[in-house]
C-alpha cells in the first residue's frame, strides 16, 4: 500500500505543470503587427516568422479581424500552422484612425499578460497598411528588422523620442504630459517606409497633427531628452553667396519662466560646428555672427513648433508637469490641453559654439 | 635430543600456522643460550638485511648487555601464538627462543612502494608535484616534512578484524577543534565491521548524512593541499595502503579551491575562484534552464536570439527534456568510457564520441545544435572544480533539476533551488555547518570565496566554522 501511494505521487509529479507548457517549437514569433480599426472593430496584420527547412527563415503576414486586438489574433491564428505569440514583438504600426483610439484602452491585453514584451515600440503610419508589409529589395533586412532598425536610427539622431509600450502607458496616464509617437509615411520614391516626425497625442488620442523630422528634434531638445546626437543645418548668407552650416547640439540648459498666463522658456545651447565651408570661426567676430544667426533661426523655429503644439493642443514637452506641481491656479483653469492651447509660450534660443572641428 | 626434536616439531607447528605458504621461512638459527626459530616472509621482508640485523643482535647478546633485545628496529616481549603470527603477517621479522619463551621482533619490512609521483586526478600547474603513496609510513612523513613542528599529532586506530587495517588520523594539537577530534575518534571506534580494506568504507561510517549527495569528505592525494588544511585545523584520515587521504571537516567552498590558488597570484587566483564558483551555477543549472526557456518562456529571449532558438529547435522531433537526456547520456557514457579505456585509445574513442557523433547526431535532426551546445558547456564546467567527488555530485545534481524545469519551468528550477539551498544548510561536516561562511553568515570569511586574499593580511586562526560553538553545542543549549 505504501508503495503504491509513493509511487502515484511520485507519477502525479509528471502529470502537474504541463498546462502552462508552451513548447517553443509549437509558436511562431510575431515581431511586426499592424492594427487598423476603431473601437470595437478591428484589423491586425501579424507578421510572423515562418521556418520553411532549417537554417531559413521567412516572413509572412496574415490578416483577422475581430472586436479586440487579441481577437484579431484569434481570428489570424485560425488560419496559420503554429501560434502567433505576440510576446517578442518589435514594432506596433497603427493607422491614425487607429490612433485615434486611445491606446491604453486597445493596449489593455498587452498591459495585462505578463507575457508580452513591454519593450516594443509603437508608430503611427500614414495610409494604407497593407503596403508596409511589402518586403522590398532596398531594405536588404527582414521586414521586421527593417522598421526596427529605421526607428533605432531616428532615434538615435533626436527624430523621434524613446517611447515603448510601456512609457506611453506612463506618459498617457500622465495629465501634465502628452504622448507622441514615431509618424512613418511610405516614400514615393523608393517604395520604403521611413520615419517622418511625430504623431501628436492630444488627450490621449491622436490629434491628426503631425511634425515632421526637423520640428520632431526641436520637441526632443525642448524636453531636454535629445539622442545621440541632434543636429541643424541651415543656411548661411554672406557676400551673396550661401554656405550651409550644420551644427550639432552638445548641450543644454532650459529655464521656463512661468506666469498667470505666458510662459517664457530659455534654452542656452551649446554646439559643435560640423560644416561651415565660411571658416574662420577662430576669429571671435565671425564666431559671433555665427552665434548670433544661429540664435535668431533656432529661436524663431522653435516658436514655430510651439504653435504647432498649441493648435494640436498637445503637450509632449511637459510644460504641464511644472505647471501642475508649482503653479496651482494655472493648472486648475480647466483641462490642461485647453489651458496649453490658450497660453502665451516665448522660446528663446541663445545659441554658443563651443566646438569648431579640427580645422580651427 | 629432545631440544632438537621439540624445535622440529616447532618450525613443522609454525608452518602448519600459515598452511605451508611458500613464502613463509623457518630456519633454526642458534644462539648464545639454546637455538631460536627465524620465521618471517620473504616476500615482504629483505632477506640480506635480517641477516645483518640478526648478527648485531647476537653480537649484543654475547656482549651481555642489560637490554641487549631493545634496539632501533627491533623489541622482544613474552612468546604468544597470535603475537607470532601479527608479526610475522605485518612483515616483520620474529625469532623465537623457546627457551626462553621470549619472542624477538625485528621491524624490517620491504613492500614495493610507488614512487611519489603527482595525482593524476589533482594536477596542479604551480606547486609541489607529489603526491600520497600506498604506503601510510610514507605518507606521514611526507607530511611531517611540511610541518616541523610537535604539535603534529598521529593517531593510530585498528579496524576490522580480519583485515586489521591502521587507520590513522593527523591534526595539529593547538588549531585543531578538540570537539571536532574527539568526533574523529568515537565515530572511527564504533565502526564494527570485519573486513575494512579502503578509505571509501571509513567515509562512509563517518559522514554525517550519507544520502546526501554532496560529499563531506574531500578526498586529496595532495600532501600541500592536506598541509593547507590541516593547518586551518582540520583532520586528515588515511587508511593504510590508500594513496587518497579525507579531510574534515570541510565546508562546500573547500572543494572549489585548489593548491593552485595559494601559490598564484592575488588577482589571477581570485579571478579563477570566481569563474569556478560560476562554472558551478552553469553546470547545475544550465541545461534546466535552457529546457524551461524552450519549453515554457520564450519571451525571455531577446528577438535576435529567439529567431536562432527559433530555427534550430524547430525541426526536433522530441521535447526538450528527452533532446536534454539524450545528450547528457550520451556525454556521461562517453566519460566514463574513456576512464575505462586504455591510454593509448582513449583520444581516440573521445574524438570520435565527441565530434563525429555530435555531428551527426545534430545532422540526423535527433538534436539541436544549440542543445549540443549547452550540454558541452556544462559538461566542460562540471569538469572546473578541482575535486573529484563535487564533480561527480554536480553531474548528477543537474538531473533533477532538468525534470524540475519540464515540468514546472523556471517556476520548479526556483522550487529547485530553495531545496537544494535547504538541503545544504541543513548538512554538517564531522557535525561543523557545510554551507559555513554563507550560512551561518561569516563576513570575515565570505569574501574568501570569491577572492584569495593576500598573505600579508593578517588572518584569523581558522578553527571552526561556527565562531567557536559548535552545532552540537547550540543544540545542547537549547
Amino acid at each position: 500500500m505504501k508503495k503504491i501511494i509513493l509511487i502515484s505521487i511520485v507519477c502525479s509529479f509528471l502529470l502537474v505543470g504541463c498546462w502552462d507548457e508552451r513548447l517553443f517549437k509549437d509558436i511562431t514569433i510575431v515581431p511586426l503587427i499592424a492594427y487598423d480599426g476603431k473601437q470595437g472593430s478591428w484589423t491586425g496584420y501579424f507578421t510572423h516568422a515562418v521556418v520553411a527547412k532549417p537554417d531559413s527563415i521567412s516572413f509572412s503576414t496574415i490578416q483577422g479581424s475581430g472586436v479586440s486586438i487579441e481577437d484579431t489574433r484569434l481570428d489570424a491564428n485560425r488560419k496559420t500552422g503554429e501560434l502567433l505569440d505576440p510576446s517578442q514583438v518589435l514594432v506596433v504600426l497603427l493607422t491614425t484612425e487607429a490612433a485615434k483610439t486611445n491606446p491604453i484602452e486597445t493596449f489593455d491585453i498587452a498591459y495585462r499578460m505578463p507575457r508580452t514584451r513591454l519593450s516594443g515600440r509603437l508608430v503611427v503610419v500614414e495610409g494604407d497598411l497593407a503596403q508596409y508589409h511589402k518586403k522590398t529589395e532596398n531594405m536588404g533586412k527582414e521586414l521586421p528588422d527593417y522598421y526596427e532598425a529605421n526607428l533605432k536610427t531616428a532615434e538615435l539622431d533626436s527624430v523621434i523620442p524613446d517611447i515603448n509600450i510601456q512609457s506611453a502607458a506612463r506618459l498617457l496616464l500622465d495629465e501634465g504630459i502628452d504622448l507622441q509617437l514615431p509618424y512613418m509615411k511610405m516614400s514615393e520614391a523608393t517604395g520604403t517606409p521611413g520615419v517622418e516626425g511625430v504623431a501628436l497625442f492630444s488627450d490621449k488620442v491622436f490629434s491628426g497633427h503631425t511634425l515632421n523630422a526637423k520640428e520632431s528634434t526641436i520637441i526632443q531638445i525642448l524636453k531636454k531628452k535629445p539622442g545621440k546626437s541632434a543636429m541643424f543645418t541651415y543656411k548661411w548668407k554672406k557676400e551673396d553667396k550661401d554656405y550651409p552650416v550644420t551644427v550639432t547640439q552638445n548641450k543644454v540648459k532650459k529655464k521656463w519662466v512661468i506666469t498667470g498666463n505666458s510662459i517664457h522658456a530659455t534654452y542656452k545651447m551649446k554646439f559643435s560646428v560640423n560644416e561651415f565651408a565660411f571658416d574662420h570661426l577662430d576669429k571671435e567676430r565671425s564666431r559671433k555672427e555665427l552665434e548670433d544667426f544661429l540664435s535668431k533661426e533656432l529661436t524663431k523655429d522653435f516658436n514655430d513648433v510651439v504653435k504647432k503644439l498649441q493648435e494640436a493642443k498637445s503637450d509632449p514637452v511637459g510644460f504641464g508637469r511644472t505647471v501642475r506641481a508649482f503653479h496651482p491656479q494655472l493648472w486648475k483653469k480647466g483641462k490642461w490641453q485647453d489651458t496649453f492651447a490658450e497660453l502665451e509660450i516665448n522660446v528663446k534660443v541663445e545659441a554658443e559654439i563651443t566646438r569648431t572641428g579640427i580645422l580651427n | 635430543m629432545d631440544d632438537v626434536k621439540s624445535n622440529d616439531s616447532l618450525i613443522l607447528y609454525i608452518q602448519n600456522l600459515f598452511h605451508d605458504s611458500a613464502d613463509l621461512i623457518v630456519r633454526k638459527i642458534s644462539w648464545k643460550d639454546g637455538d631460536g626459530i627465524v620465521c618471517f616472509l620473504s616476500t615482504m621482508t629483505e632477506s640480506s638485511e635480517v641477516n645483518k640485523q640478526i648478527e648485531i643482535l647476537r653480537l649484543r647478546s654475547i656482549a651481555e648487555l642489560p637490554n641487549w633485545a631493545g634496539t632501533a628496529t627491533s623489541s622482544v616481549e613474552a612468546f604468544s601464538v597470535p603475537k607470532l603470527i601479527k608479526t610475522v603477517t605485518n612483515g616483520f621479522v620474529a625469532i623465537f627462543f623457546p627457551a626462553t619463551n621470549l619472542l624477538l621482533t625485528i621491524t624490517i619490512p620491504s613492500f614495493e612502494v610507488r614512487s611519489t609521483t603527482e595525482p593524476n586526478n589533482e594536477i596542479v600547474i604551480r606547486g609541489a608535484h607529489e603526491g600520497f603513496v600506498e604506503s601510510i609510513d610514507k605518507n606521514i612523513s611526507l607530511i611531517r616534512k611540511h610541518l616541523l613542528i610537535s604539535d603534529l599529532v598521529v593517531k593510530d586506530v585498528k579496524l576490522g578484524e580480519d583485515t586489521n587495517t591502521k587507520v590513522t588520523y593527523v591534526f595539529i594539537e593547538s588549531i585543531a577543534d578538540k570537539d571536532v577530534v574527539n568526533e574523529v575518534k568515537s565515530r572511527l571506534e564504533n565502526i564494527d565491521r570485519t573486513k575494512i580494506y579502503s578509505i571509501g568504507q571509513i567515509e562512509d561510517y563517518l559522514e554525517d548524512s550519507l544520502w546526501s549527495p554532496f560529499p563531506q569528505f574531500l578526498n586529496t592525494e595532495r600532501p600541500d593541499r592536506a598541509v593547507a588544511n590541516l593547518l586551518e585545523g582540520k583532520i586528515v584520515l588515511f587508511t593504510d595502503q590508500s594513496p587518497s587521504a579525507l579531510i574534515a571537516p570541510v565546508n562546500f567552498f573547500s572543494f572549489y579551491e585548489t593548491p593552485d590558488d595559494f601559490n598564484g597570484r592575488v588577482i589571477v587566483s581570485s579571478f579563477f575562484r570566481m569563474l569556478r564558483i560560476f562554472s558551478f551555477v552553469i553546470a547545475v543549472f544550465l541545461p534546466a534552464y535552457y529546457i524551461a526557456v524552450v519549453g515554457f518562456h520564450s519571451e525571455v529571449l531577446p528577438y535576435d536570439l529567439s529567431m536562432k532558438v527559433k530555427t534550430a529547435v524547430e525541426f526536433i522531433p522530441y521535447r526538450p527534456i528527452v533532446e536534454a537526456l539524450i545528450v547528457e547520456l550520451f556525454i556521461e557514457v562517453i566519460r566514463e568510457a574513456t576512464i575505462r579505456l586504455p591510454a593509448p585509445i582513449g583520444p581516440t574513442i573521445g574524438i570520435v564520441g565527441g565530434l563525429v557523433i555530435g555531428d551527426a547526431i545534430v545532422n540526423a535532426g535527433l538534436v539541436s545544435n544549440l542543445m549540443v551546445v549547452v550540454v558541452a558547456m556544462t559538461a566542460i564546467s562540471s569538469f572546473v572544480v578541482p575535486s573529484v567527488e563535487m564533480n561527480t555530485t554536480i553531474r548528477i545534481i543537474r538531473f533533477p533539476f532538468m525534470l524540475a524545469a519540464t515540468l514546472f519551468g523556471f517556476f520548479g528550477i526556483a522550487i529547485g533551488t530553495i531545496i537544494l539551498f535547504i538541503h545544504l544548510m541543513n548538512r554538517s561536516s564531522l557535525s561543523q555547518p557545510y554551507l559555513s561562511p554563507v550560512v551561518p553568515f561569516d563576513p570575515s570569511r565570505f569574501k574568501n570565496i570569491f577572492f584569495r586574499i593576500p598573505y600579508f593580511k593578517n588572518h584569523k586562526q581558522q578553527q571552526t566554522f561556527t565562531h567557536g560553538t559548535g552545532r552540537r553545542k547550540r543544540r545542547g543549549r537549547n
